[in-house]
């Protein structure tokens, strides 16, 4: 009886998201509101941001680090007119969940943040505001090879523009590889500071790896109201630790230190030697945590993907592995100061408070080594 | 010249504010992904020096002090940094060859924002079914911070048994199985067998080596009456497979094993 009723609840909680997947995902509407903003540029707009679906340079062109250091391909809002950045607001809201949409909004809106407060430690612990923010600093020199190839040439393929924009919601950019379709290939890519969000569409099917999310401020203030845009993901993981039993946690808490992300960018479909706390050690409540906590990431994109995203990690649960290193607590309402990672075939999850300022800066990971920029949905 | 950039350096942060916290500021971080296979391992190493940490690390490759790194300038900078890793398999000690490098300008990394990219091989000598593959970096140590990873193997015939840590980082050693190393001892007339500071060179009938570890004579005897002679015995050669007890004397090798872990 005990072994019925687990049963039929494992399938009652797999229904919905079986649902999901059998709904016909909204690609048309993503087409149709790709077309909408492709129709509102330029021919010169038009050329920047539109690139060969092969083009494994634009594909690498993102970072954790601002536009003015990194330069990003494509057209930033701040060079759209109202009509197109509009347009590309809609678009956002069709590819991504509401959830998708608060978030890298909640990123831009991190980065006007530091734009004008700066960060709260600042040189000598005073803070302020940076000089880029305002009119950005001079850019002497190529740009950095960091975080991707540099390209030569053509809109959006070389140095950054000499009006150093560093900071701001407004520069984050798009691009498109190939061309946007209900039947073809394609990708989308928006970004900036702190975010890259790689979107690969195949017919019904949407992936959004490899994508980076991360902000700086990681707590601050808008209009009253108190804004964490990588709250979630660092609530629920402490949570998920410290339901955790003691012999758990010796598996989960690593007794070294992890100074960065290990697969951040140009770390392209690498799978690494997992460690920490394996999934099928969880109890099913334990379990449960995990995936709810892996959904901050697979809920970016909209949700038809993200149902289809989270049946597999449902999938590969008992192959999933939770790692923590760092300080096991956090006052509430305040972000951890710890790294972790989750590993599972088709995963790669990581949160890595930077070491300047670790609360208040995070960079995060979202990878699936078999599937970066859906490579895997290309394989005969 | 040191003393200047790191007072330019300096300068840069406070001038720069904020944006030098957007990055990394005091630390060089030395991040090493081994990917390994049959008979070797390659390595890819990211070195990010901090906006303040980097004219020190400037100043080590522009041994000329022109500004410019010139190409042996890398080369030459990019053989210290193997020169500073101790890399030891089963215990022995192998040397990393350097395959290729890449370094951003000086201009990127007084930012904070270089990478300096080094990939590098070490040949890995035949051993028993257990190995262990040993990282130790001692580059710039005081400054730096570590990340040492492995991929997950290809090869099939590959399987990690464990990862093994210091505290940050700065050594690592990679526990694995390797089914086909039996193979190779079995199969070849030339095998070699280590078991800590005892080691057996088989060759073909003949044995030499020297014994001086405690337990060197009980793993010779143990390797003599149940291994080798039902290598060569009518059972094998009737299709008899002797593995268990090749796993048998590997994990004891293993137990045994002498381990160069060591926290600098």
């Amino acid at each position: 009886m005990r072994k019925f009723l687990a049963i039929t609840a494992a399938a009652f909680l797999s229904l919905p998201s079986f649902a999901m997947a059998q709904q016909t995902p909204p690609t048309a509407e993503i087409v149709s509101a790709a077309n909408n903003l492709l129709a509102t540029l330029s021919a010169e707009q038009h050329q920047r941001v539109l690139y060969a679906f092969d083009d494994a340079n634009q594909r690498a062109r993102w970072s954790n680090l601002p536009t003015g250091f990194v330069p990003r391909g494509g057209i930033s809002l701040k060079q759209m007119s109202a009509p197109q950045r509009n347009a590309t607001m809609k678009l956002l809201a069709t590819v991504l969940s509401p959830m998708g949409l608060e978030k890298v909004n909640e990123i831009r809106e991190a980065d006007d943040d530091f734009k004008g407060n700066g960060s709260k430690r600042g040189p000598g612990g005073q803070g302020g505001p940076p000089p880029g923010g305002q009119n950005g600093p001079p850019q002497n020199g190529p740009p950095p090879q960091f975080g991707g190839p540099g390209g030569t040439g053509g809109p959006g393929r070389g140095r950054p523009p000499l009006s150093g924009d560093m900071f701001g919601s407004d520069l984050y950019y798009i691009s498109f590889l190939g061309t946007p379709s209900t039947t073809q290939p394609w990708m989308l890519q928006f970004g900036g500071h702190h975010l890259a969000l790689n979107i690969t569409i195949a017919g019904s099917k949407g992936v959004l790896t490899p994508t980076l999310t991360g902000a700086q401020p990681a707590i601050f203030q808008l209009n009253g109201k108190t804004i964490r845009p990588i709250g979630r993901e660092s609530d629920k993981a402490l949570a998920l630790l410290e339901s955790l039993d003691e012999n758990q946690r010796k598996h989960a808490v690593l007794a070294y230190q992890v100074a960065d992300l290990v697969l951040g960018p140009g770390q392209d479909g690498k799978k690494i030697v997992p460690d920490g706390l394996t999934a099928s050690a969880m109890n099913a409540k334990q379990q449960g945590m995990l995936l709810d906590l892996i959904a901050e990431w697979t809920g970016i994109l909209n949700e038809p993907s993200a149902a289809a995203r989270m049946a597999e990690m449902k999938s590969d649960l008992n192959d999933m592995w939770f790692a923590w290193s760092g300080p096991t607590t956090a006052e509430p309402g305040s972000n951890i100061t710890a790294y972790y990672r989750i590993q599972g075939p088709h995963l790669v999850i990581e949160y890595a408070p930077q070491r300047d300022e670790p609360g208040n800066h995070v960079h995060t990971m979202y990878r699936d080594p078999t599937n970066d920029y859906g490579s895997g949905l290309l394989r005969p | 010249m040191k003393w200047k950039d790191t007072a330019i350096a300096a300068a840069c942060l406070l001038l720069l504010g904020g944006v030098a916290l957007a990055h990394r500021v005091d630390e060089y971080l030395q991040a090493t992904i081994i990917s390994l296979q049959a008979n070797q391992a390659q390595a890819s190493m990211r070195l990010i020096p901090g906006v303040l940490v980097a004219p020190s690390v400037i100043d080590a490759i522009d041994s000329n002090h022109d500004g410019v790194f010139s190409e042996s300038e890398k080369r030459a900078y990019a053989q210290r940094v193997l020169g500073d890793l101790s890399i030891t398999m089963d215990g022995k000690t192998i040397s990393p060859q350097l395959l290729s490098w890449s370094f951003p300008e000086p201009a990127q990394m007084r930012e904070g924002l270089g990478e300096i990219r080094i990939e590098y091989r070490v040949e890995l000598p035949p051993g028993a079914q257990h190995r262990a593959l040993t990282l130790a970096n001692y580059h710039l140590n005081p400054t730096s911070v570590y990340l040492m990873n492995a991929v997950v193997p290809e090869d099939p015939n590959i399987r990690i048994l464990a990862q093994k840590r210091n505290k940050v980082q700065s050594v690592y050693e990679l526990d694995y199985q390797q089914t086909n190393a039996v193979g190779a001892l079995s199969g070849s007339s030339i095998g070699r067998l280590q078991h800590g500071s005892t080691i057996f060179s088989l060759q073909g009938f003949s044995v030499s080596g020297c014994v001086t570890s405690p337990k060197g004579p009980i793993t010779f005897f143990f390797y003599w009456c149940c291994c080798f002679p039902l290598r060569c015995s009518p059972l094998a050669r009737a299709g008899f497979d002797p593995q268990v007890f090749i796993e048998a004397f590997s994990a004891f090798s293993a137990s045994s094993r002498h381990s160069p872990w060591a926290t600098p």
